[in-house]
């Protein structure tokens, strides 16, 4: 108890630099989830495309077709509408899609042609012509199905038309409700990615210096002779460790809670993150007890943090998404238990593609553990070489 | 009879081809202060880290107060107190919760604990210091913050290795007055230097140690018996004749005589009233002289005519 209360009177000593590095971690986090929401908000507003029409037909099916693309994007009229002009008017951003219905283009539909019957150009870099593409081809599809069903041409068009704004109708209101759900849940994904970080750096500049002035050789003799086990004061500051470490994971918990309330903090997918990331703080807690296990220098322990902070951070995917990652790095990264949090998390909230399954999330909880096995035997391990250097 | 308060039997450390400690053999009494005396790198400081089972060793038996110690020994070690060359204090941790902090380690109760801190902080003069932090201690403060730590909770057996090394005279003299106020308080002391005068001044047995071997053992004045130099007369004068230097030589007692630079030195290997036989010589054949020294030998000499060289080489 003697070395366990000694360990917080030491941590007060190193508390100031400790806050100020996690309140602007904290600030820092709170903004760049916030940052991934909105992304995520943008990417769901519904939004107009500006495109252009070059109707060689112009019968009642493309009549049809444009009045309907009209109504869900902005028509623009060129002055011309040679290949050049048009490709002119693409790189500088007045139009993003032109659509060319080809003559024949009724009669094709109509003789049961379905390949090829109209055709487009686009810029490749935006992602507004693939949306437009969507479109188009939802609306010719549902087309074909109805002259498929041998409707006549008009009534498959009106039927055609009552479809595809009953389908937009309904639209709206679901993705009102899955973006609200998606927001928090891309916040939380960002937040308890960004998290890893956090602790990580954090807790090996708070931590690290403690377990260092307890390993001082010059104290090291004197606790040695000491009528306290050395084993009695290693779990004394082992224990002041995990306090330390849990304490700091509760304190960014409770800020999740504030940003992302308690009913979604609760929420099984919430629940989900907090395993993950307190199965995630044992193994930081475990990094910063070997770190400690090393008579280190302040400014030594300022470059691992880095080191360890940051190249985690850029190998595993918490700056740099995974899936931009090369396989080469991937089968890197693999060997740092960062990377199955950050793993789980992108499985947990659908970043990655990664399709959820219980049994993967698991899989990669176990995964970690895997890891805290390995570094306890790592610590237990340094711990001991130190003990035999300090005599 | 009393147990000693420790005793080394036979104690051999090797640092692979290193003989650090040779066979080496130690009676420390209870309520002494007893002085290991030797230089640098003679092994004294692993002596004591065996003693204390920092370190194991290859051989040899070591007991405290008459148990065996082992590094489990938390039964024997809670009657020992160290204090290391270097201070091993938190920089942390003020100077109250430093001695709180080491005491804690031994006295489980924290009333007689405060007791026992408040004591410390008397006994090392410290009780205006008591909310400062180390490094705003001078050197001397600091060295009696290292002692407070090492005695606060009233050891029967006391370790002090070289804690003068780098203190200032004053500071020296203190810490020299605060170890035979603990030896008076029923301490036993065990202090290893390699300042001879500080063995010389406050040991009442001393071992003298050199590549890990107990050379010579017992009270200051048993070891100055130990060596034929007993007297050494030193007298200034301007000129001396070779045949009145094989005269002095004659005298009773007298083993050598050198004449150096305008200095007569006469070594004498006992007995009395050697300076006044050798002045009525020099009066005799009618010569003036200066200065006239006669002094003791010392620990030093002592250690110079075992070792054949310096103590401080």
């Amino acid at each position: 108890m003697q070395v366990y209360k000694t360990f917080f009177k030491i941590a007060k000593k190193y508390l100031s630099s400790c806050i100020i590095y996690f309140s602007i971690f904290i600030v820092l986090l709170i903004a760049m989830s916030k940052l991934g929401t909105e992304t995520t908000n943008s990417r769901f507003e519904a939004d107009t495309v500006n495109f252009a029409v070059i109707d060689n037909d112009n019968t009642t099916a493309s009549e049809a077709l444009l009045d309907y693309l009209t109504g869900k994007h902005e028509l623009v009229t060129l002055d011309d509408y040679s290949n050049e002009s048009l490709q002119d008017y693409m790189y500088y951003e007045k139009i993003e899609y032109v659509l060319i219905i080809p003559d024949g283009y009724e009669a094709n539909l109509l003789s049961g042609k379905t390949e090829n019957i109209i055709s487009h150009s686009m810029r490749t870099d935006s992602a507004k012509g693939f949306f437009f593409n969507q479109d188009v081809n939802a609306y010719l599809d549902c087309l074909k199905l109805y002259l498929g069903a041998d409707y006549s041409l008009s009534e498959a068009l009106d039927a055609t038309k009552d479809t595809i704004e009953a389908t937009a109708d309904t639209k709206p209101e679901s993705i009102t409700f899955e973006e609200k759900n998606n927001n928090i849940v891309s916040g939380m994904t960002s937040y308890f990615q960004y998290m890893a970080y956090v602790m990580m750096s954090g807790l090996i500049i708070a931590v690290s210096p403690i377990l260092i002035t307890f390993h001082k050789r010059n104290l090291q003799e004197r606790l040695a002779c000491s009528s306290t086990a050395v084993r009695t004061q290693s779990i004394g500051i082992g224990l002041g460790c995990i306090t330390y470490c849990i304490a700091a994971w509760l304190i960014l918990m409770v800020v999740a809670m504030i940003l992302y309330r308690p009913e979604n903090m609760f929420s099984e997918t919430g629940l989900m993150f907090i395993l993950n990331s307190f199965v995630y703080t044992i193994c930081i807690t475990l990094i910063t007890l070997i770190i400690g296990s090393f008579n280190l220098e302040t400014n030594a322990l300022n470059l691992i943090s880095n080191v360890f902070g940051l190249g985690t951070s850029f190998l595993c995917g918490i700056f740099v998404p995974l899936w931009y990652l090369s396989d080469k790095v991937l089968i890197f990264s693999q060997f740092l238990p960062t990377y199955w949090y950050v793993k789980n998390i992108n499985m947990i909230s659908g970043a990655s593609g990664e399709a959820f399954s219980k049994a993967t999330y698991w899989n990669y909880i176990g995964i970690e553990a895997i890891f805290i096995a390995a570094l306890f035997a790592i610590f237990l391990l340094a711990n001991t070489q130190r003990k035999k250097k300090a005599i | 009879m009393n147990e000693p308060a420790v005793k080394v039997e036979n104690l051999v450390k090797r640092y692979k081809e290193i003989l650090a400690v040779d066979h080496l053999n130690l009676e420390i009494r209870q309520g002494e202060i007893f002085g290991l005396l030797g230089p640098n790198g003679s092994g004294k400081t692993t002596t004591i880290n065996c003693i204390l089972s920092l370190l194991s060793y290859d051989m040899g038996d070591i007991s405290i107060f008459g148990k065996p110690m082992a590094p489990n020994r938390y039964d024997i070690k809670k009657d020992i107190g160290i204090i290391m060359q270097n201070v091993a204090v938190f920089d942390e941790l003020t100077v109250y919760e430093n001695i709180d902090y080491f005491c804690g380690l031994y006295i489980k109760d924290k009333k007689i604990r405060a007791q026992y801190v408040e004591d410390a902080i008397d006994f090392v003069g410290l009780n205006d210091f008591r909310k400062f932090y180390p490094k705003k201690l001078s050197g001397g403060l600091l060295r009696r913050l290292n002692i407070a730590c090492g005695i606060a909770h009233k050891p029967k057996l006391i370790i002090l290795d070289e804690p003068t090394v780098a203190v200032d005279p004053q500071s020296r003299n203190s810490i020299l007055e605060g170890i035979q106020k603990l030896n008076e308080n029923g301490a036993t002391i065990i202090y290893t230097s390699h300042y001879m005068e500080e063995v010389e001044q406050i040991c009442t047995r001393i071992a003298i140690v050199d590549k890990g071997k107990n050379l010579a053992l017992g009270t200051k004045d048993e070891l100055k018996k130990l060596i034929k130099k007993r007297e050494i007369i030193t007298i200034d004068i301007l000129d001396i004749k070779d045949s009145d230097i094989a005269a002095i030589e004659n005298l009773p007692h007298v083993y050598d005589v050198t004449f150096e630079n305008h200095q007569l030195t006469i070594l004498c290997d006992g007995g009395q009233h050697n300076l006044i036989r050798v002045l009525d010589y020099l009066q005799s054949k009618e010569y003036s002289f200066g200065h006239v020294h006669s002094e003791l030998p010392t620990l030093n000499d002592v250690f110079l005519e075992i070792t054949g060289k310096e103590l401080r080489d």
